[in-house]
């Protein structure tokens, strides 16, 4: 991804603020990642961005081919949207390492193919959501996953309804994942409510302050 | 402003005009140049131009609003996020679906275009995902659209809205026609 384009340097600290929260989260979905696949997976935080909207596909990479994305939505007050992003080859790799089922068909995906790509998403999905919801000693509630087989800019504008209508910028982090050396086509993008932003914001904001002071 | 101007193909100071109005907001363009190209027009962009250029967007809730006028194939596009802006300022001017139709027009009439000869098609508003709450985007928008253009009386001619699935849409200013594209079925032509 390109650098990051901050509206104002209140957002820096801001995102700063969001990085440190979700690197220790990543963690966490890491670990329950490997479980799940059997195998050590490493997920990574790539960057938190605070990103115009007319730039937001072009800055998260995303062209106009068919993504496999699985959909967890929080619900209110703390509102937000998880993307687990695949490309197309990279979910049927993922969903043949886990059913052991390699499936030649292009276009329709088996019930054994979702159910695996839809179990990912949630184990992904609730670790993540868990270690976040510890931090800012908030409940985060996620709905059921969704998967969608689209253009993958075509699930993002509905994910991101919810921060436009208070900004022209929105707010996302990026996740990749490795395996060994090897980049997996995979990515988490956390897209949360600016109700949610002002929680976590406000949770790690005074103990950034208590080290700024001892210091 | 509409009765002075010669309606037909811009000039190149009418387009440079408009041009430099766009340049004060953010993501707006003006094609000005002659081979033909296909522009992509992102979340909250709104573009005008005319043949040979193309006009191309990818939509899920969003709504693609083409505007075009028959005579002088001079048209624009707007990639309209949500409904209305209920006075909140906005440096993307397709970023609200009432704002956005009023800015197309402008900058339509800038180019010597008259409102009241514009058609419009439209294309998207479609609900990706199960959703939170009782607000869904993609249809909002689309209601909205429907209500501005009957007020600015342009006329819908075509439509693909609604529905599932993303769209990717090609609008040809040289022909007014718009091509929809799904994933998983033939390409539509409106």
């Amino acid at each position: 991804m390109e650098s990051a384009i901050y509206p104002c340097a209140s957002w820096r600290e801001r995102i700063s603020i969001f990085r440190q929260l979700l690197t220790s989260a990543t963690r966490e979905a890491s670990v329950a990642m490997s479980r799940w696949v059997g195998e050590v997976i490493d997920l990574e935080l790539e960057d938190v961005q605070a990103v115009p909207l007319e730039a937001v596909s072009a800055q998260l990479g995303l062209d106009e081919s068919v993504s496999v994305l699985v959909v967890l939505t929080l619900r209110p007050p703390l509102a937000g949207e998880i993307l687990l992003h695949f490309d197309q080859q990279s979910a049927r790799a993922l969903a043949a390492a886990l059913t052991g089922v390699i499936t030649q068909q292009q276009e329709c995906w088996s019930e054994l193919e979702r159910s695996a790509l839809l179990e990912t998403g949630n184990i992904l999905g609730c670790a993540y959501v868990n270690a976040l919801s510890r931090m800012i000693d908030h409940e985060l509630v996620p709905s059921a996953p969704t998967l969608v087989c689209d253009f993958a800019q075509s699930v993002l504008q509905q994910a991101l309804a919810l921060q436009l209508q208070y900004s022209d910028y929105v707010v996302v982090s990026r996740t990749r994942f490795t395996r060994g050396d090897q980049n997996l086509s995979w990515w988490v993008l956390f897209l949360p409510s600016p109700e949610l932003q002002e929680t976590m914001n406000r949770s790690l904001r005074p103990v950034i302050s208590r080290c700024r002071s001892s210091v | 402003m509409v009765g002075s101007v010669k309606i037909g193909e811009p000039s190149l100071e009418q387009c440079h005009a408009a041009y430099a109005i766009g340049l004060e907001q953010r993501s707006h363009m003006f094609s000005d140049r002659v081979a033909e190209e296909t522009i992509s027009v992102g979340m909250g962009q709104a573009v005008v131009g005319r043949p040979p250029t193309k006009l191309t967007a990818v939509l899920g809730s969003c709504l693609g609003i083409c505007l075009w006028h028959p005579r002088s194939r001079v048209g624009g596009m707007a990639h309209t996020v949500l409904p209305q802006s209920n006075g909140q300022p906005s440096q993307v001017p397709g970023k609200f679906v009432d704002t956005a139709i009023r800015f197309l027009q402008e900058k339509l009439q800038m180019l010597g275009v008259p409102s009241d000869e514009l058609v419009a098609k439209l294309a998207g508003g479609a609900c990706m995902f199960p959703t939170n709450g009782p607000l869904q985007i993609g249809e909002a928008n689309i209601e909205k659209a429907i209500k501005c253009l009957q007020a600015a009386s342009i006329p819908v001619v075509a439509q693909d809205v609604a529905g599932t699935k993303g769209r990717r849409i090609v609008f040809d200013l040289a022909t007014g026609r718009l091509l929809v594209q799904v994933v998983g079925e033939s390409p539509r032509m409106l």
